[in-house]
């Protein structure tokens, strides 16, 4: 077993003070700006979104993960657990 | 060299003498223990380190560890290929018993339950491992000033930054801490503190190194590299921990070259005309292709002009795709498990990356940023394996400008931009190596050799030949 020794540097310990608003919105500022520059390159258009003709997505729609075809998919291999019960901590399997 | 039918050059016919060979010949010979060497390296340890900042925790192990390697080379037990050199470990690769602190307050009290692939490789090679290292928080950044733990120091350009993400890794084989250093490399992060540091660094093709025990920054980028004062030191190293890995399912089960005499012959230099309007530092591109050509009337080798289209959106592409795949890694960062919460404890630039990643993730924008990212990274690859047919490898500077001065305000889109060369490698997934080439204004500047993926062997003969004409 290693054991560690703090070498007397500097510690984590000082949260710092972040504008988290001002930090996403910057992110999505650049976001925003990288997407337009990579527009400027013709892609497949369904790029990502079907693979041999079916579609790529265990979702049928954006808002339903709760349908019935991306649950099955998820849990297609577990044994006899029920979707509740799926939380790490009390996962058996 | 593959598609080479050139003849051999027999100037530059081995890998040049390295301060590593002579390491393992001083310890092979008996002119000095392991014990001895990790002394020595720790007393440059206690002088250096509260300045340079680049080892964050020691080991308590490292002595008891060269002890039994001093017994077992008496016993004349057959050792390992690192045997006698001593080994420094960024702190997002998981060491059993050390902090794997990734440079955070998120993770600042959480230690290593195993030891990561490559650990377990380099302790089998009897490498004796020193210390985890400092880095940018979770490899966001480029500079090293990104950490919890304060930034890293410069020991080949003071007052500058040591480039990043594996800052401590570059700046504890610079200060003479350790011997080789272990980083990993998303977007130049092995070869920019490299580059900085005036040290050989290494990104493997991608499926190359194993990633198990790996804290991860880009699933779909990370990779495991060494940084070492030579190439024999680098290409001792990805002869230990590379290859095939059950742990890790991305692992290519390829055969490992032979890495420390790889076959020499004279090289078709790539050189792309997207290049030079990348380079922000004119003074570096001149000098890179100034070196480039002085090495072409050396070795007889020849430069071959080739077309990159798609480069010069290389930073486009890379950071949507780091945003929402980091974002993806921290989930797991929710203060039940791993130390504390993510969005309370993490710093500027990684949380703008987490919070960018959440927002371009949202289902309004139905993958589009992410798709779109994706798409153009194909395109890039595409670019790179229509390059190889024309030539051997491609060169290119590491850096578009020189490291700046610690402390320096550098806002998000210029630090972004400052990996402009390192990224084509890791979104094409092919190996790259910096080596050193030059100085400017007394800075080190590195060189980028690039190679197809899994052609790790030409990589480290283009770079040991380059290595040697530049000594």
């Amino acid at each position: 077993m290693t054991t560690a020794k703090p070498n007397g540097a500097p510690k984590a310990h000082v949260k710092p003070v972040i504008d988290t608003a001002k930090v996403e919105a910057q992110a999505k500022q650049i976001m925003d700006a990288f997407l337009v520059e990579l527009g400027s390159i013709e892609t497949p258009k369904d790029f990502g979104m079907k693979r041999d003709g079916i579609e790529h997505q265990a979702r049928e729609g954006k808002a339903s993960a709760q349908a019935t075809r991306f649950r099955s998919a998820f849990f297609a291999n577990a044994p006899n657990v029920k979707d509740d019960e799926l939380i790490m901590e009390r996962k058996k399997w | 060299m593959v598609k080479n039918t050139a003849a051999p050059v027999a100037a530059l016919s081995k890998i040049s003498s390295s301060k590593t060979k002579d390491a393992l010949a001083d310890f092979a010979s008996g002119k000095v223990t392991a014990e001895e060497r990790v002394h020595a390296f720790l007393d440059s340890f206690r002088k250096e380190n509260p300045h340079v900042n680049a080892i964050l925790f020691l080991s308590g192990d490292a002595l008891d560890h060269a002890r039994i390697l001093d017994r077992k080379k008496k016993a004349g037990e057959k050792l390992g290929p690192l045997a006698g050199l001593v080994i420094a470990v960024k702190s997002c690769i998981s060491v059993e018993g050390l902090p794997i602190t990734a440079a955070s307050r998120v993770l600042e009290h959480y230690t290593g339950t195993f030891d990561a692939d490559v650990i377990a490789r380099v302790r089998a090679a009897d490498g004796i491992i020193i210390g985890m290292t400092n880095m940018d928080e979770f490899a966001c950044g480029i500079s090293g000033e990104h950490s919890a733990f304060g930034p890293t120091q410069n020991p080949a350009a003071p007052g500058r930054v040591p480039g990043g993400s594996s800052s401590g890794s570059a700046a504890s084989v610079a200060a003479g801490f350790c011997d080789i250093a272990l980083g990993t490399d998303t977007g130049g992060s092995i070869r920019n503190p490299a580059s900085h540091c005036n040290l050989v660094g290494i990104k493997p093709s991608y499926g190359r190194v194993s990633r198990h025990g790996l804290l991860d920054l880009s699933m779909s980028l990370d990779q495991v590299g060494a940084l070492s004062p030579d190439v024999y030191g680098a290409a001792l190293m990805h002869s230990v921990i590379d290859g095939h890995s059950e742990n890790d399912p991305s692992t290519i089960d390829a055969p490992v070259g032979s890495y420390l005499d790889p076959p020499q012959a004279r090289l078709r230099i790539g050189i792309a005309k997207e290049f030079e309007a990348l380079c922000t530092d004119k003074r570096i591109y001149d000098a890179i292709m100034l070196r480039v050509k002085e090495f072409c009337d050396k070795t007889h080798s020849t430069i071959v002009p080739i077309t990159l289209s798609h480069v010069k959106l290389a930073v486009q592409t890379y950071y949507p795709i780091v945003y929402t795949e980091f974002y993806s890694a921290t989930r797991k960062y929710d203060g039940r498990k791993f130390g504390l919460k993510f969005e309370d404890a993490a710093g500027e630039e990684a949380l703008r990356r987490v919070l960018g990643g959440r927002l371009i993730s949202r289902a309004e924008f139905d993958g589009q940023y992410y798709r779109k990212a994706l798409a153009v990274k194909q395109a890039i690859a595409a670019d790179f394996n229509r390059a190889f047919k024309d030539c051997d490898v491609i060169i290119s500077p590491i850096t578009p400008s020189l490291p700046h001065r610690i402390g320096d305000a550098v806002s998000a889109a210029d630090e972004y931009a400052a990996d402009a060369y390192t990224i084509p490698a890791n979104l094409a997934g092919i190996c790259a190596g910096s080596v050193p080439c030059t100085r400017i204004d007394g800075i080190p500047i590195g060189l980028q050799i690039m190679a197809p993926a899994f052609h790790e062997e030409r990589l480290f003969s283009a770079l040991g030949q380059f290595e040697k004409f530049v000594k």
